[in-house]
This record gives C-alpha cells, structure tokens and sequence, in this order.
C-alpha cells in the first residue's frame, strides 16, 4: 500500500500529524495551566466550583492529549493473537490426576482413612458452627429482656404525653385538624415510643373500628408514628380527610376509623396508644399501644397476652 | 548462571530501573508476550474499564474521607460555620462530615466527587452487565466471570448503601431504617438478624461503626479482590470478540497492548477522572447539612435512595399490602418485596448462564465470538422483559416525585404502575422477540446464521 | 389563649361579655374582642370598606352573612366564613386563593387581586361577621340553648405575630420544621405528592407571614397548628428556618431544583455515562471491528470448541 501512497497523500498525512500534534501539545498545555491554577485557588482560600473545574481540565487535558496521541499519532494497529480452548490439554489434565492419585496412597494410615476422615469432617463442622460465637455477640441476644423488646414500648398507664420539646399538654391545647409528635414523658424520645396525637373534627371518629374505643379524649386519638410497612415515621397528615401518610412509601392511614390502611404496601394498622386526662388536667396515657409497634416481624401475634 | 549485562551509560534511566528489576523478579520472561495482548475493538468494550476506573477514584477520594470521617453518635454541640446548625447537638458523625464539607478545604470537593463516583461506578456496571447479556458473552466459558460479575454489583450496592448511611443525616437514617425493617421481616430469625445487625433495639447500638468498617474495609477488600479475579479471568480466558471478518473462535483481534491499549485506557482513565471531577465540582448532591441530623421520629418527603436502589424502593412501594399469619407465624408485608423478589432476581441473574444454555440455546459449548442481540431472539426478549420490570419498579421508586410532576393522584399512578409492571414487560419482551425476528429474516438464506452453526452438544 | 378557646372558657367570656356590653351601653362589636386584640377589626371605617369589597366579591358564594351557600347543584356555593379567623382569611386574599372565579376552582396560589388595604379591610369585615355571628350565639347559650360542640363558633386563630422571625433560632426552625412541616413539603419546602391529587405547596415564593398562616390555618389538606403547642416563637423560628433553606445558595453547585436522588440519578447517568459513553466512541472505534453481515469475508467464522 505504501508504495501507491502519492506525494501529496504523504504531505497531508504529514500535516494531520502536526495538526494532531499541535492539538495533544495544546490539551497538556491546558492540563498543566489548569493543575498550576487549581493550587492557585486552593492555596488562596479555595472555591469548590473553581477547583472541579480546574481539576476537570487538568483531568481532562491529559485525556484529550493521550486520546489524541494514541488515536490519532500512533493509530489503529491490529495484531492477531492465537487462543487455544479452554480445558487443559489431555495429556496434562491426566497427568495432573496420575500425580496427585499417586501419592493418596501416602496420606492413608493403615486403612483407617475413612474414620480419620469422618473425624477430621466432624471437626470441621464443629468448628464452623463455632464460628457462629463472634455473630452471635454483635447483639444482645441473651439479654433476658431482648425478647420483650419489639413488643414493649415506654408507655405505662399514668405517663404523661409530651412535645419533642418536653411539654406536657392538655386537650384544650390542640386545635381541630391539629397534629403534635408525643413521647411518654420522661422517656428521652425514646424512638419505639414516638406516637401521633390527632385532634379529629368533631364526631368523626368512629369509636367501634377503635382497638381502645374508650382511649379518646374530645375527639383526640392517639396512634404509633412508626409505619407498620418499613418504619418510618408517619408524619404526613391529610387534615381534611383525617388521612395519616407514610412519606417514604405512602401507606394510607385513616385515623378517625383505628387507623386501618387505606391503600398502600402496609399490612396493618397503626397501633393505637388509649389515652385520658389525668387529676391535674394533662393527657396521659391509659395503656399500652394496641399491638406491637413498627414494621411487621414473625411472632407479632405472640406476644400480646403476655 | 550468567548476569544479564550491566547496563551501558547510553541506556535510558527507565531502562535501567527494569534491567534492575528484572535481575532480580525474572520479569521480562513472563510479561513479553502481554506487551502484544490483543484487546479487541469495539467502544463497547471500554464499558468496564469505565466501571474500573470509577472505582479507583473512588478508592482515592474515599481514603481522604476517612480520614475526617468519625463513626459515633457521641452528641456534640455544632460551632461550625454552618449557621442553621450552631448550637444544635448533632451526632460526632455527622458533625466530621459537616466538617468536612465546609471547613476541610477542597473537602466538599472529594466528597462531592467520592459521591458522584459511586453514582457512575454502579451504571457502568449496570451497562457493562446488559453488554455482555445481550452479546451472550456470559456463555461457556465464562460463566463463572459472569457470576463473579455479580457479586460485584451486589458488593457495589452494599458500598452504596453502607455509604450514603454513614453521614447520619436525616435521609441516610431513612434507608437504614428501612433496610433494618427489612431484616427484621425475615420469619423465625428476622428478630434476631436485626439484633445482631444493629447490635440491639432499634436504633441500635454502635450501628455507624459497623457501617464504617463494612464500608471503608470489608466491602472494598471483596471488591478488589473480586475485581482481580474478573481480571485474572478475563486474561486467562482472553476477550471475547465481536463476529467480523477477521475474527475466529481460535483468535483474537484487537489492538495491542502497548502501546495502543494502554494509552487508550491511561486517556479514559484521566477522562473518567475529569468527568467525576466536573460533577464533583459543579454539581450538589448529598446537601446532607440541609436535611438537619438523623430523629428517628422525623421523616421527609420525597426520600429516595441513590438510584441504583431505586428499584427496591419502587418495589416496596408497589407491592401490595399482602401480610398473613399462618399458624402463629406472620409473614411481614414487606418480606416478599424486600426479600424475597430480590432474591429470586439476583438468583436468575446468577443461573443466567446455565438457563441460557440449558432452556434458550441449548448449547453448551465454548464460545469466544460473542453475538448480536437478534441472534438469540428468546435471550433478548428476556433481558428486554426483565429490563423493563425493571425499569418500571424503578420510577416506581420516585411516584411521589412523578405524582407531583405529573400533576396525577398519587394512587393512580401507583395503580398504574403496578398493572405496567406487569404488562410491560410482557410486551416489551414480546416486542423484542418479534423484532430480533423480523431483523433475522433477510439473512436467512445465508450461511451467517450463526446460532445453529455453533450449535453443539 | 388567642385562637382554639375551649367551649367552657368561651362560655363563661362570652356571659361576661354580655353582661358588660349591657351595663356600658356600647356597641357590641366595638367593645368586645374575644379572641384577637390585635386585629385591626374595629376600626369601623375599615369594617364598611370590607363590606362592600365582600358584597362585590365575596358574598355571592359565601353568603351575606359569610354563613355560607350549600352546594344545590346551582353551581354557585362556599364554606360559611363564620370562626375562620383573620389569619385565615389574610392568608386566602393575599395568596389569591380567594375570590375564585367559580365556586369550584382548586384552592391554589394566583395572583392577588386586593392590595393591602383592601385585605385589611376584608379581614376586619369577616372578623366582623363573626363577631357578630359569636354575639348572637352567646345571647343563645345565655338563654339556656344547647348548642352542639361541632356548631360552635370560636374567633378563629388570629393573624401571627412573626416580626421578629429575622432573629429566630434556625436550629431550632429546622428541628421544627423536619418535624412537623418536612413530612410534607420536603427538606427544602420544595413541595411533593401529599396523596390523591394535591400536592404541598413549594415556600420558595412564599412570604413570611403566609407560612406563618398557613400554619396556623391548615388551608387545604394542610393540619393545624395552633399557638399552644407551635408558639409564636416556634412559629418564628419555622419561618425563618424555610427562608433560609429556599434562598441559601448550594454551597456544593448546581442543585437542579434540590430534587435529592432522584435528579442526581439522572445527572449521574446524562452528565456522567453519558458524556463518557461518548468518550469510550471516541476512544475505543477500532479498525478490524467492521461488522460482518453478509458473507462476503474470505473466512467464514464458525469453529466453535466443543467441550
């Protein structure tokens, strides 16, 4: 092919050459201006903008300039390479199998390999499942308490409700349509305990669907903040339908009706937390949340009786 | 034994530092014959060196991270610039990544970039997979790179995860939440997996330091080391190769090594850099000091995790709310789509290979030379049918984001997402499978046709 | 003790009321202001400039006696006016809710079409109403009528004092805010999909006092929050709070409208794979790659080993 190339064929080949030289030389030009001003910027105060920037051009400098070399300078060039199939070759393969079998005879011990091997297995296995001690210390597992856990919460009959801020509220407090986050008093926001206290309108709860029909002061009820679907916190409330939301994947409570699900991924209500007025006239708590709070786990169901 | 001659005066530094080496590691011996390694041409190929490099800068800008970051949830009383928080106790942790972002200089650059990184390191992944799906390049005898492959990703995703939820800003207690919610719905043992995954009731108890090791050390080590074995693997079984005219089953065509190969990866490095440094700098994400410190009684709306969970979120939002108990025994509305669908995608992807060859094309033998999708009409209707599911639950994962854009009722478009998860794909793969037909029709006649020719038993 | 007053207080203030109002002689609804001294309520000339802004505007669905018109079919109703307070009421004209055109076009923000006088002048107007609504109904509980509880008027909350919202703690706004308003409205107030079709309001735009509002009124789908539990203080600290987050500057760049993950997904796959999807073309476009459809190559490329 060489030979056929013309004169003016190799000139211009000479001057895509010194072009695409000129263009690598400029792209390492700006590579280094750009690494140079990037030290500039950070040493006098830094600019996070500034900086991506110039480390951009600094990065991408050196890109262009070797694309441009290598794609253009250098050029395509293409070698053809053998590949041999994958398995070993036969004669190697057995001979890998000669040599190993040839020297099982040496790790025999007076024919009472298969018992050694037993033993040897047992041991292993044994062992595996001792591994299981570092697992099993990464929670509190034999904490008598551990198991009551994901059904207790720090409510208690008498506890008093309270704002994330710690105050104490009465029922007059809340208006019609209003929400307020509560803890049980003195819990440190205890994060099982987090519950949401609704004033609902007027008459529109309907005191049968209620776990705790009785659990209600002047048309305010109180249920879990913790979705029941992946646990977070249900904050979202649609007043005018009395419609508590989950943010994160918009399982629909309906609170004047026990909270039951609307529509949405989750499985079950919110539980409900019975609440009264107490002497001094503060909302406490009368018992305990309806059913386990949170997310949904295997022996939910068991534990409510005891 | 003789010494390889001294080196002369005329001979170049570089020259001499491997004379030097050589003398001593035999090295010439084994690595002459990479120099002439034939890596085959087609951009599509560069697809994992892009996943490769984003990993190394993510090694890079994640090293510098650790160094401010702190794993506790000691409460501290925020001084730093940021005026909305003085004054507020906020966890150790987050307080070092707040430090981090606006006092370290140049510190919401890396991390920015480390972030961004995490964003490309798993699309190229994800593009480099349906590369090498679509092409059958997972066939005999690659199929234990391809799961390799797999792994990978799942190791990528747990890097994501364990990553974004280090901050212990609001949203990254969100995920954690949900992903301990997720355990926890496991029958018989969820309890105790989410006890010992959070080292007690939830929140947990040092859960950030786990996070912490988990992601700065046990994750990478499984992604380098996997990394290394793809690699191993992909030169010991060489490239595969696109059908041209050159191109055999007992070849490979390609540029060289050096110098062709390795100025061009050495380019794509420094661009995939430049690009990463360019989102890093000219983009926000992760504003973690906007969303205030990890409550667990606090919550916003939308929260979405980085996109590659994007289709475990849509699922858990799609999934209907199917709760039972059997016997005493509660299966949790969220353990099907949270584990269980998840297990059963990641199981087909990882018997890909097997199925393909046992239910698709029936053939088991060795191949090198990789297909076009059309050639394997049933493969590609099922990628395009898995894509597709995939895709749905995946804007699925953001329908409140949509909802709102949209201008529809949230339900509705839930509603419709659900039947479109499963009629989609259905017609997708269909569609594909028509096409891939249609597109094989006129080399029929022709001897090209290459599924049967590599038929074998 | 401005906004929700519980019946049995309201009860007995309003007998004082009366009994007051009786023994000085003097005009009711200049003497008696149960809920909100500051309202600028009693001013009458003020008071007669909103009647007749509300008769032009107002009166046709909300009725003369802002008690509202029932929806008959006729196409033409509104909710009664009566207890709304003047927080509600300033809320719905400055934001240009209200007037709607048609009784049911959606409560959203538009333009306002009263100036700030004129607002005034409404709210003293039907603040005025329900004074005079509140009166009537203590001369009837005074004369031993049972009123049911959900029939009760109350002033409604009053407009919130947040001048000195330019102080308040952001910390403390932020916690408020992740708290009660973020559920909602998002980490940045940038609104979302709150179910079925609404979607919360983007504050970006929206001035200190009608957050202030808004929180107090609940508009729309929106919960309340009165001034007992979310004081005025609280209240200040919320608002400057959502100042703050929807005008700060993004310290780490381009926020693309703050869409959290979702967008930086999309940037990451259009900015990021994207341009190095062009790279790699650019890059990796080799000879010996052209494709072979037809067979017109010298070597037919089957030879696949069998294992």
């Amino acid at each position: 092919m060489a030979d056929q190339t013309t004169t003016d064929e190799r000139d211009d080949k000479a001057r895509a050459e010194d072009r695409a030289t000129r263009i690598a030389a400029l792209c390492f030009g700006v590579s280094i201006l750009a690494a140079l001003g990037l030290l500039v910027v950070y040493l006098t105060g830094g600019d996070t903008q500034l900086e991506g920037i110039l480390l951009t051009l600094a990065f991408g400098g050196v890109a262009a300039g070797l694309g441009v070399w290598v794609r253009v300078l250098i050029g395509p060039s293409v070698i053809v390479e053998p590949r041999d199939p994958m398995p070993s070759r036969a004669e190697d393969r057995a001979g890998f199998e000669q040599d190993f079998d040839s020297t099982v005879d040496e790790v025999k011990v007076g024919g009472r390999r298969r018992f050694l091997l037993q033993l040897l297995g047992g041991a292993g296995a044994s062992l595996g499942l001792a591994l299981t001690v570092p697992l099993l210390s990464l929670g509190p597992i034999f904490d008598p308490n551990a198991r009551r856990e994901l059904f207790d919460t720090s409510w208690s009959a008498g506890r008093r409700l309270v704002t994330i801020e710690g105050e104490e509220l009465r029922p007059e407090m809340l208006a019609v349509d209003e929400i307020a986050t509560v803890f049980p008093a003195d819990s440190d926001r205890a994060a099982d305990s987090q519950a949401v206290l609704v004033h609902t309108r007027p008459g529109a709860i309907d005191l049968s669907t209620l776990p705790y029909p009785d659990g209600v002061v002047d048309g305010l009820v109180v249920y879990s903040k913790i979705c029941t679907h992946a646990g977070c916190p249900v904050g979202l409330y649609r007043a005018q339908d009395a419609e508590l939301i989950c943010p994160c994947h918009q399982s629909q409570f309906l609170v004047t009706a026990g909270a039951k699900v609307l529509s949405g991924p989750t499985g079950r209500p919110l539980p409900q937390l019975p609440i009264g007025v107490d002497d001094e006239g503060f909302l406490v708590a009368t018992g305990e949340f309806s059913a386990p709070v949170g997310p949904s786990f295997w022996n939910l169901t068991q534990g409510q009786d005891s | 034994m003789t010494a390889a001659p001294r080196p002369e005066a005329k001979d170049s530094l570089l020259d001499r530092i491997a004379g030097w080496a050589d003398d001593r590691l035999k090295l010439a011996e084994g690595s002459r014959k990479y120099l002439r390694k034939a890596f085959p041409g087609h951009w599509s190929f560069l697809i994992g060196e892009i996943a490769m490099f984003a990993l190394i800068i993510l090694l890079l800008t994640g090293t510098f991270l650790a160094l401010f970051y702190t794993p506790d949830t000691t409460p501290v009383v925020y001084s730093g610039p940021y005026v909305p928080l003085q004054g507020t106790e906020i966890s150790a942790a987050y307080n070092s990544v707040l430090e981090l972002s606006f006092e370290v200089r140049a510190g919401l650059l890396f991390r920015q970039i480390h972030h961004w990184a995490a964003l490309v390191f798993v699309a190229a992944i994800v593009v480099h997979m349906l590369r090498i799906f679509f092409t059958g390049a997972f066939r005999r005898p690659r199929e234990l790179n391809w799961v390799v492959g797999g792994i990978l990703l799942l190791l990528a995703f747990g890097a994501g995860f364990t990553g974004y939820s280090l901050p212990d800003d609001l949203l990254s207690g969100t995920g954690l939440r949900i992903g301990y919610s997720a355990l926890l719905s496991v029958p018989f043992v969820g309890p105790l997996l989410g006890y010992l995954g959070i080292g007690g009731e939830y929140p947990g108890v040092g859960v950030l330091g786990r996070l912490h090791i988990l992601h700065v050390m046990i994750i990478p080590a499984g992604l380098l080391g996997l990394l290394g074995a793809h690699l191993f693997m992909v030169v010991r079984q060489k490239h595969t190769q696109k059908r041209t005219r050159r191109a055999r089953e007992d070849n490979v065509v390609g540029e060289p090594l050096w110098p062709n190969q390795a100025l061009t990866m050495t380019s794509l490095f420094f661009a995939v850099a430049a690009v990463l440094a360019f989102l890093g700098g000219v983009f926000e994400i992760n504003p973690v000091w906007l969303y205030g410190p990890y409550e667990p009684f606090e919550v916003f709306a939308p929260s979405q995790p980085d996109w590659y969970m994007g289709w475990l979120e849509g699922l858990l939002r799609l999934w209907p709310a199917w709760e039972f108990t059997i016997l005493g025994v509660t299966i949790p509305a969220i353990f099907i789509p949270s584990v269980v669908v998840p297990g059963i995608l990641f199981g087909i992807v990882f018997a890909w290979p097997w199925i393909d060859a046992r239910w698709i094309t029936g053939d088991h033998a060795e191949h090198h030379i990789n297909q076009r999708p059309r050639d394997v009409p049933a493969r590609t209707a099922f990628g395009f049918a898995g894509l597709t599911f995939l895709l749905v639950i995946f804007v699925a994962g953001s329908n409140d984001v949509m909802a709102a854009a949209l201008q529809t009722p949230l339900d509705t478009l839930t509603t419709v997402l659900r039947w479109a998860a499963i009629v989609l794909p259905v017609l997708a793969g269909l569609a594909a499978y028509r096409i891939a037909e249609r597109l094989n029709q006129p080399v029929e006649a022709a001897p090209s046709s290459t599924v049967p020719a590599a038929k074998s038993t | 003790m401005a906004a929700p007053v519980h019946a049995r207080h309201l009860r007995r203030l309003g007998l004082l009321l009366v009994v007051l109002a009786l023994a000085a002689g003097f005009n009711l609804a200049l003497s008696g202001d149960a809920g909100a001294q500051d309202d600028p309520n009693l001013d009458p000339a003020l008071v007669d400039q909103g009647r007749e802004l509300y008769g032009q505007a107002c009166i046709l669905c909300h009725g003369p006696e802002g008690q509202g018109i029932p929806d008959d079919g006729s196409g033409v109703y509104g909710p009664s006016l009566l207890g709304v307070g003047a927080a509600s009421v300033d809320f719905m004209v400055r934001t240009g809710r209200m007037p709607a055109e048609d009784s049911s076009d959606p409560l959203v923000r538009r333009p306002p079409q009263f100036n700030d006088t004129e607002r005034a002048a409404l709210t003293a107007y039907v603040q005025s109403l329900t004074q005079a609504a509140i009166d009537d109904q203590e001369e009837r509980l005074a004369q031993g009528e049972d009123i049911p509880e959900a029939e009760l008027i109350e002033p409604g909350p009053p407009i919130p004092d947040i001048q000195g919202w330019q102080e308040a703690d952001l910390s403390r706004g932020l916690e408020l805010f992740t708290t009660n308003c973020a559920a909602c409205h998002g980490p940045t107030a940038a609104g979302i999909a709150v179910g079925r079709d609404d979607v919360s309001s983007n504050l970006r735009d929206s001035e200190p006092i009608v957050v202030a509002e808004a929180v107090r009124v609940g508009p729309g789908v929106m919960p309340v929050f009165g001034d007992e539990v979310v004081t005025d203080e609280d209240l200040e600290a919320i608002v400057a709070w959502v100042d703050d987050v929807t005008h700060r500057d993004s310290a780490g760049g381009f926020a693309f409208g703050r869409g959290g993950p979702v967008s930086e997904g999309l940037i990451a796959w259009i900015v990021g794979l994207g341009v190095l999807g062009v790279v790699i073309y650019l890059l990796g476009e080799r000879e010996g790659t052209e494709d072979v459809v037809e067979t017109d190559g010298p070597e037919p490329t089957t030879g696949a080993t069998d294992g």
